[in-house]
């Protein structure tokens, strides 16, 4: 099945399907192919097998048939030991084929924390990590959120995509296709490649803009995915029923990076739906958007979806819901919306830090939804917060537990049996966001803040989660990194880091010992940003002006005070 | 229990190739979906999580092939058993293949006992031998340990080789049959494992482990 990989190996480790391949749907391996393309996801199975964007180039690319597209994830600590003590390359999961043979290897780079697994991904592959070192194929392509400040990886990478790929990652493929043909130089398609919209060429550096697909509204999410052989982590057949959001929060990246809202018909979707599910045999429709309470028609496409069911025992699942009446609503009226837990972000425990953000829910509509949770079938209500938050002082700390308190005491009146739990995580400031000059607080500071609500919070009934300050602080140096950052990223790798997004694999004296080692003080990339500075990721065009996130930051700071 | 509206489809199907790795929750998550995509008409279950009503036979072990695995499956009106066969097949996962389909009245009593026959295909002489002095001595024993808890019973006279044949000069393939759910009788799972770990190096040389019947009534 998988080349010097026996039976008994297999069955050595963790979840051997993850490594198996052979799911309903797999793309057909296309043997005259012009062009073989790895699409590879820095996680494990059961989280790549859920990310929307490999399902989408997956379907893109198979329905060209000159091109044959496969997938690889990051193998689990177990794999990884049993491939490096036989000294077997990592091999796609459709026919076994070693990455480093295919003529691109794309990488989604869905968040920081990741990064350690790239590079790990391409050492597995025995592919050279830097790319001055490539000479040939596989050019190795990276895109992803994480990625729209391209500088801590520009070592990595042959070119790395700043926006959205449905229309230039083909266009990409058709590119290397004909340079294939003409036999042309890596460097010479390099140079091609920074023509295309939305590509930075790290060997090539110049402007690039960031690529927005403009046909989504029309454009049928991908109705064939691969159907995975364990327990994803979500467990939903997922259509984005809109991209963009229009709440403009003012520390979110998502919300600027997938600007603007694009939305699809209700009727499209409807019809969309159903051949999803019918494809997929997923018994729960997920809608998926950024913040799905702004579908403009939610009511009456919940409605239709319910009305015309595929399959008698079909949910809906509806993540990203607002606290708003438009929420109340739904809570109350659509029986068969997947009953698990109800997560919601308030974001700040106080008014005033909301309106700093600009996280538009008052501390009223915050009560209304949970209390309207009380019919529902709804057992946890998850709360997020974040600390740290720019212009944040000691009172915008004490609102929380305060908050927290206020909401206990409404469920206890009004005698909900509801279990709350709250997760509360450090502030990272991104790069293209109003937030991107703010300073972010130190690990021990936030230690210090996430204390003191823990410590208000000691009567509460809520479950407290949190995560852990040291890798928020990694994941701000590395979204406002350079260059230097790549050399941290590759120097802990060396040290043995992965999987770094994971509580259990994460080794935070790893990274210290980095920065000592290559002389890199993290504060270089937390501290507060003059305005007029010139950032890192200028050459940039986020196609979102400069002058806005100015202004939004300066409405911030006045309403601060 | 069944009602008048209960059309019972008994179906067979084998699990081989890359399937044996899928653990039984995900096979059988496998052919739920397969079902849901069939577009046949079943029941669902009742109560707040519904679900398709399908009943599964016992688990397989990870890392098992089988030729011998069925699903009860539970329709709400009459289908053609070709119709069946044809609306599943194209919608299962690779390795997962149906044999058979049949109606029945209602699913057959489960009893505890079983006779599991099992083939098991070797690629040398020598694992071979090891193998068969292994089943065939009745004093073996069968350390199982689970959460840190060891426990130890004896293999007894509960693995019986029926048939050793050599399928060409370096291939053999035996065939043994368990009984399996008497109490202090080690389970084929545990039996194999233990099997494996008495092989060490020379497991390699086991190429199959493929559960060819389940016979839930041994005293037919």
């Amino acid at each position: 099945m998988i080349p010097g990989i026996t039976h008994w190996d297999l069955l050595g480790i963790e979840k051997p399907s993850r490594y198996v391949g052979g799911e309903v749907n797999q793309a057909l391996r296309k043997p005259d192919a012009a062009l073989t393309v790895c699409l590879a996801f820095p996680d494990i199975y059961e989280l790549g097998m859920s990310n929307i964007a490999i399902k989408i180039l997956y379907e893109i690319l198979n329905l060209n048939p000159l091109i044959s597209v496969e997938r690889v994830f990051s193998p689990w600590i177990d794999f990884e030991s049993l491939l490096r003590k036989k000294n077997i390359s990592l091999s796609s999961l459709e026919s076994k084929t070693p990455i480093g043979e295919f003529d691109i290897l794309g990488i989604t780079l869905p968040y920081e924390m990741t990064f350690t697994n790239v590079l790990n991904l391409l050492n597995l592959g025995k592919i050279p990590l830097h790319g001055n070192l490539r000479k040939g194929f596989p050019l190795i392509i990276g895109g992803g959120p994480s990625a729209s400040n391209p500088l801590p990886l520009s070592n990595f990478f042959d070119a790395i995509l700043i926006g959205e790929g449905e229309e230039a990652f083909p266009q990409l493929c058709s590119l290397v296709i004909n340079a294939k043909k003409e036999k042309a130089a890596k460097q010479d398609i390099l140079k091609e490649i920074r023509h295309i919209e939305g590509f930075w060429v790290p060997t090539f550096p110049g402007p690039v803009r960031r690529r927005v697909f403009k046909g989504f509204a029309t454009t049928p999410p991908p109705l064939k995915p691969p159907i995975p052989l364990i327990d994803a982590i979500h467990n939903r057949a997922p259509i984005e029923i809109f991209r963009g959001c229009i709440q403009g929060c003012r520390f979110c990246h998502a919300g600027f990076f997938y600007r603007p809202k694009r939305e699809r018909k209700l009727e499209d979707l409807a019809i969309w739906g159903k051949e999803l599910l019918k494809n997929t045999g997923d018994e729960t429709l997920g809608l998926v958007s950024l913040s799905t309470s702004d579908y403009s028609d939610l009511n009456n496409l919940i409605a239709k979806l319910e009305c015309e069911k595929v399959f008698p025992d079909q949910t809906l699942s509806i993540p990203s819901l607002r606290m708003n009446d438009k929420t109340i609503g739904l809570l109350n009226a659509s029986p068969h919306i997947k009953k698990g837990g109800l997560t919601f972000a308030p974001e700040a425990g106080s008014q005033r830090l909301r309106d700093i953000i600009h996280k538009r829910i008052t501390e009223d509509e915050i009560l209304n939804v949970v209390m309207a949770t009380k019919e529902s079938c709804y057992r946890t209500v998850k709360l997020y917060f974040m600390i740290g938050l720019p212009f944040e002082n000691d009172s915008d700390i004490d609102a929380i537990p305060d908050l927290i308190y206020r909401i206990e005491d409404a469920v206890r009146r009004n005698k909900l049996r509801k279990d709350l739990s709250i997760s509360l995580s450090g502030f990272v400031p991104k790069p293209f966001t109003p937030f991107q000059w703010c300073p972010q607080i130190d690990s021990e500071l936030l230690r210090e803040r996430r204390a003191r609500i823990c410590q208000a919070l000691k009567k509460s009934r809520a479950k407290i989660s949190w995560r852990d300050e040291f890798l928020c602080l990694l994941e701000g140096v590395i979204s406002r990194g350079d260059e230097k950052v790549g050399r941290l990223i590759q120097t802990v790798y060396d040290k043995g880091s992965r999987f770094d997004g994971w509580s259990d694999q994460f080794h935070p004296h790893l990274w210290k010992e980095a920065f000592q080692e290559i002389q890199l003080d993290p504060r270089l990339y937390t501290r507060e940003r003059d305005i007029a500075e010139t950032l890192p990721w200028h050459f940039v065009d986020f196609q979102v002006p400069n002058a806005f996130f100015e202004a939004e930051y300066r409405k911030a700071a006045k309403i601060a005070g | 229990m069944t009602s008048d509206t209960d059309h019972i489809i008994k179906i067979d199907y084998s699990k081989t190739h890359e399937a044996i790795y899928l653990s039984h929750l995900d096979t059988a998550d496998a052919l739920t979906r397969a079902v849901r995509r069939s577009g046949l008409p079943y029941q669902i279950t009742q109560g707040c999580h519904v679900r398709p009503k399908i009943s599964f036979n016992s688990a397989l072990p990870l890392g098992h092939a089988s030729q011998c695995e069925i699903f009860f499956l539970y329709l709400s009106e009459p289908v053609l058993p070709e119709n069946i066969l044809k609306s599943l097949s194209s919608n299962l996962p690779r390795g997962i293949s149906i044999l058979k389909i049949e109606s029945v009245i209602k699913p057959p009593a489960f009893f505890q006992k079983a006779r599991i026959t099992y083939r098991l295909d070797i690629s040398d002489e020598k694992t071979k031998n090891r193998i068969i002095e292994f089943l065939n001595d009745p004093t073996r024993e069968i350390i199982h340990e689970k959460n840190g808890i060891k426990s130890k019973l004896f293999l007894g006279n509960n693995a019986v080789i029926r048939k050793t044949e050599g399928i060409s000069s370096d291939t053999a393939f035996l065939v043994v049959e368990f009984i399996q759910g008497e109490r202090g009788v080690p389970s084929v799972s545990k039996i194999i494992t233990s099997l494996v770990q008495y092989l060490g190096d020379d497991r390699d040389a086991l190429v199959s482990i493929e559960r060819t019947a389940f016979i839930n009534d041994p005293e037919k």
